[in-house]
């Protein structure tokens, strides 16, 4: 029903939904407790559709990826990020994605929008909540920043950095030249092991996406298989 | 210190010319196989037993003989002591393993993890729970939720493993790594060294198939992991 309540944007749907709403009759409920937060006429995104994506992280409903996952080598749950629908609320073009683990019904549904300098954010709070917080004009940026436009080495990404390219062998793609994204650099022997342990990382590749992550206790995750939607535009090169 | 050269083999029925065992006897006291440099160019019990407790750390029966250019030598010359970072917790037989391992890792290479108790887990696992994920759960599995979990983190530890690995975090229960074990230790160093560091380990656990369990493995963190039975 979450999926439903967000795609509602007062009175209409977003695409793909119509069919589904006309049978429930809880929609009209839905959309006039939201009504409260709403403005009565969405602001129009500024940036095109088919520019709201990023050269390492293409935004699309339908893009796929999935990952295998282990702790020190001891396989684990995998998972599956999916972007399922898109929507427009104040100003801005957001991306509804679910991340789910190993056979877990329930997903972590998270909101994926792209800043007008190219950054992607990431939100757990609906657009529409994010609305309410930000004003209609949506101006006021929501989420935290998960990728910047400048993904060159000692970037900045929301309080992580960028440690440039490297290669990564994975699963999906055995040649991967991957962007790395990590919490701090592992790179002093003088880092306390306590320090160590907490260290993250995120990987991605030009024109797939997140291809996997890591972190200082001996887990990571994998890129096993991926699909792309033939919307995704990727405007910018990855550097 | 400098590399040294031989021209002919050193050591048990080997040529052993002069200039070639006093290099070779140099360089085992300046690593501390040999006592003292004897400076006297012939071979003894003293200095075979040196060339084959330097061969140990790589080999399960060493052949107490040094080739030009063959691996002892090239373990000889690279031979150093690397550090430990800050924290890392050695006991037993890690240490004994970290020992063997130490002197022939390439430049750069580091211990950056050893022992890590479970409690140093459960702390990072709370923290996940807390702190870093705490977000992500609350959108998962909604406040209420979150809050009675919360409420007593010790003791429905199994909800907390759950609900930080349900948004996606991999991480191992407090007690079941194999650092908290006091069985794995991870190397740390430039990417570039990874490879040279996964087979000098590979190398020292045949060496040591009664220690070294043989699982080596290179992290997404920069880190070469190992273990010990």
């Amino acid at each position: 029903m979450r999926a439903l309540r967000d795609s509602l944007i007062c009175g209409r749907l977003a695409p793909g939904r119509q069919g589904l709403a006309l049978g429930l009759g809880m929609a009209g409920a839905l959309c006039v407790a939201s009504h409260a937060a709403a403005p009565a006429t969405p602001t129009t995104p500024t940036t095109p559709l088919d520019q709201a994506s990023h050269p390492y992280f293409p935004l699309a409903v339908g893009n796929r990826w999935a990952y295998r996952c282990s702790t020190e080598g001891t396989p684990s749950a995998g998972k599956v990020l999916q972007i399922r629908q898109q929507l427009q609320r104040g100003g801005r073009w957001y991306f509804r994605a679910e991340l789910r683990v190993g056979s877990d019904a329930l997903p972590l549904v998270q909101y994926f929008s792209i800043d007008a300098d190219g950054s992607v954010r990431r939100s757990l709070a609906a657009p529409s909540a994010i609305e309410a917080a930000s004003g209609p004009d949506g101006a006021k940026p929501s989420g935290d920043v998960l990728l910047a436009a400048d993904t060159a080495v000692g970037s900045a990404h929301g309080g992580w950095v960028s440690a440039g390219i490297e290669r990564l062998p994975l699963p999906a793609l055995p040649r991967a030249q991957a962007l790395r994204i990590e919490t701090f650099s592992l790179d002093s022997p003088s880092l306390p092991a306590s320090q160590r342990a907490e260290w993250r990382a995120r990987y991605y590749v030009g024109g797939v996406g997140p291809v996997g992550d890591a972190d200082g206790l001996g887990g990571r995750c994998d890129l096993t298989a991926y699909r792309l939607a033939k919307r995704a535009v990727n405007r910018m090169s990855p550097r | 210190m400098a590399s040294i050269l031989i021209t002919q083999p050193v050591g048990l029925n080997a040529a052993n010319r002069p200039d070639d065992v006093k290099a070779v006897a140099r360089r085992l006291a300046e690593i501390g196989k040999l006592p003292a440099d004897p400076g006297s160019g012939a071979v003894d019990a003293a200095l075979l037993l040196a060339i084959g407790a330097a061969q140990r750390h790589f080999m399960a029966v060493p052949d107490q003989v040094i080739n030009p250019g063959g691996s002892t030598l090239g373990f000889l010359n690279g031979w150093a002591e690397k550090t430990v970072s800050p924290g890392v917790q050695l006991p037993g037989r890690l240490r004994e393993a970290w020992n063997w391992v130490n002197p022939l890792l390439p430049v750069g290479s580091y211990c950056s993890s050893g022992f890590r108790s479970a409690e140093e887990q459960r702390q990072i696992l709370q923290k996940f729970f807390t702190t870093t994920f705490r977000a992500d759960i609350v959108a998962k599995y909604g406040q209420p939720a979150y809050a009675q979990v919360a409420t007593n983190l010790l003791a429905n530890e199994a909800r907390v493993l759950e609900m930080v690995r349900g948004v996606g975090q991999q991480i191992a229960a407090p007690g079941a790594s194999l650092h908290q074990q006091g069985k794995a230790i991870d190397i740390g160093g430039p990417d570039a060294i990874d490879a040279r560091q996964v087979e000098v380990v590979t190398l020292v656990a045949r060496a040591h198939a009664d220690l070294l369990s043989g699982k080596v493995l290179k992290e997404r963190n920069g880190c070469v992991h190992f273990e010990i039975l």
